[in-house]
């Protein structure tokens, strides 16, 4: 019976995190304010996803810089500081999931689960990569080049996120079967 | 860490960079600042990258990442170091019509990106002339602003006009003052470079014209038809354009002259088609040239659109200071 408490603990944090992953699906950049709630609602998401898991990991420290950095917006304005915030915003996020991706590890072993996660991250991790990259020329270009890099890269960043839904998805898919695997052999 | 630094140091840098505005009045912050800067901060980033990756971390990734804050501090670099200290206005030289009662007068000026204040009003002595369409400057999008004033759009800089209105009592003073300041909305003051007048249809002789064409590519024909006898055996070129419009020929009835060919006379109902080539002045202009003779003056406008290269518009004020 404990393994099944922790089981459907597991399951919360896959939620949660699901959840989060899905207020990060769509660039609300273009309406100042809804950017700000969109990203304070994903990092609290995440924060509540995160009390779920019992083990060590960075991922606490990571958003509490995360939520600093939404917050300097309200402090300046100026074009260049956007640019890096952009940046830094992008790297820390990518430095959170991959502490979730570690998390997903985690549970993957503790049910005994093939590990596709590994895999996945990596994969994750070099989209993200390039797409900061190329983000960094942003401020060298005119508006409409602007707009078609944006575009392009948060069309990546899209489809990534849905492919990390997805695989969140399948891991709390196959928890849940183990269960009922569970459940079964105790009749 | 990093993040907070970086963050310090641009903030370092606006107040440095605010500083040498005040200082140094026209004349950019030095370059070289920036990529010390850079370059200091480059440093720090592999010291960080080594000790992340020594403490066991994945290797390919901290390298990543490092790459990433790299190409973020030289693009920062290059970026500061193509900033103008302060907006420029884009010199003009303006033929008022002096059969108008109202006169208008658009002057461009050409700010950073990252600049978001607008030209609210012109002064000269005791004239002030309000920027019509003035706009608030919006503070919410610092990477996508783009006012309704635009008129051309560079990679760091964006070309902006100043329209205004007067009448022609306005203008005349605004043609004696010395110094005409267009000011921001901050107060901040902004010389000019401005060469205004009226036109003199007064001084001209009796013609109607018939057609003109090709203004774009520097080449600019214009055919009249005499409705007098005139000697033509000067040209007319204001002072501060001679070497940068030629004469290129001058063609009476079919026989065509050079200006070395003066003194030409032609007779009433004769067509006089004149042609000049005017190379690419950093300047705006509305102004009148032409041939004139004892008769008075056949005057050919020149409407031309400075173009957008910030080397060229400064090399411009210099000169015509």
């Amino acid at each position: 019976m404990i393994e099944r408490q922790e089981k459907q603990q597991q399951l919360k944090l896959l939620k949660w995190l699901t959840i989060a992953l899905f207020l990060k699906l769509i660039l609300l950049n273009i309406f100042p304010y809804a950017f700000y709630l969109q990203q304070l609602l994903s990092y609290g998401a995440l924060l509540k996803s995160l009390s779920y898991f019992d083990g060590k990991t960075l991922a606490k420290r990571l958003i509490v810089i995360a939520l600093v950095l939404v917050m300097v917006p309200l402090v300046s304005a100026d074009t260049l500081i956007s640019y890096w915030l952009l940046i830094f915003t992008g790297i820390i996020d990518l430095l959170i999931l991959l502490q979730f991706g570690y998390i997903l590890l985690v549970l993957e072993q503790r049910n005994n689960l093939r590990a596709t996660t590994t895999d996945f991250m990596k994969k994750y991790m070099w989209v993200v990569v390039v797409v900061l990259a190329s983000w960094t020329f942003l401020m060298h270009l005119i508006y409409i080049e602007q707009m078609i890099l944006l575009f392009i890269g948060a069309l990546l960043l899209f489809s990534m996120n849905i492919a990390f839904i997805i695989h969140v998805r399948n891991v709390a898919k196959q928890i849940k079967s183990t269960m009922h695997f569970v459940i079964f052999t105790e009749k | 860490m990093m993040t907070v630094g970086a963050v310090y140091f641009i903030a370092v840098q606006e107040k440095v960079f605010q500083l040498a505005t005040f200082k140094q009045g026209m004349s950019k912050f030095s370059p070289t600042i920036y990529w010390l800067c850079a370059i200091g901060l480059s440093l720090l980033t592999a010291f960080v990258v080594r000790t992340a990756i020594r403490r066991g971390a994945n290797k390919k990734f901290v390298l990543a990442l490092g790459f990433i804050v790299l190409l973020l501090f030289g693009n920062s670099a290059f970026y500061l170091q193509n900033q103008l200290a302060q907006p420029i206005t884009v010199p003009l030289a303006y033929d008022f019509y002096s059969g108008n009662e109202r006169h208008d007068l658009t002057i461009h000026y050409v700010t950073n990106k990252s600049d978001h204040r607008a030209v609210q009003y012109l002064q000269a002595g005791e004239v002030t002339l309000f920027a019509r369409y003035y706009e608030q400057p919006a503070k919410d999008q610092p990477m996508f602003y783009y006012p309704a004033d635009v008129t051309e759009q560079g990679r760091y800089q964006l070309m902006r006009s100043a329209y205004f209105i007067g009448n022609k009592d306005e203008m005349q003073k605004l043609i004696n003052s010395d110094a005409i300041y267009l000011v921001l909305d901050d107060g901040e003051k902004l010389s000019t470079t401005l060469q205004l007048d009226f036109d003199r249809p007064a001084d001209e002789v009796a013609y109607s014209f018939v057609s003109s064409s090709g203004f774009n590519n520097g080449n600019q024909t214009a055919i009249f038809k005499m409705m007098q006898d005139a000697v033509f055996d000067k040209v007319f070129i204001p002072e501060f354009l001679q070497g940068s419009i030629e004469f290129n020929e001058i063609d009476v009835n079919g026989k065509t002259y050079t200006t070395e060919d003066f003194p030409i006379a032609v007779k009433k109902d004769q067509l006089v088609s004149i042609s000049l080539q005017s190379k690419a002045a950093a300047l705006d202009l509305q102004k009148m040239v032409g041939i004139s003779g004892p008769e008075g003056i056949l005057p050919i406008w020149i409407l031309r659109k400075a173009p957008f290269d910030i080397e060229k518009i400064t090399e411009g004020r210099l000169q015509n200071d």
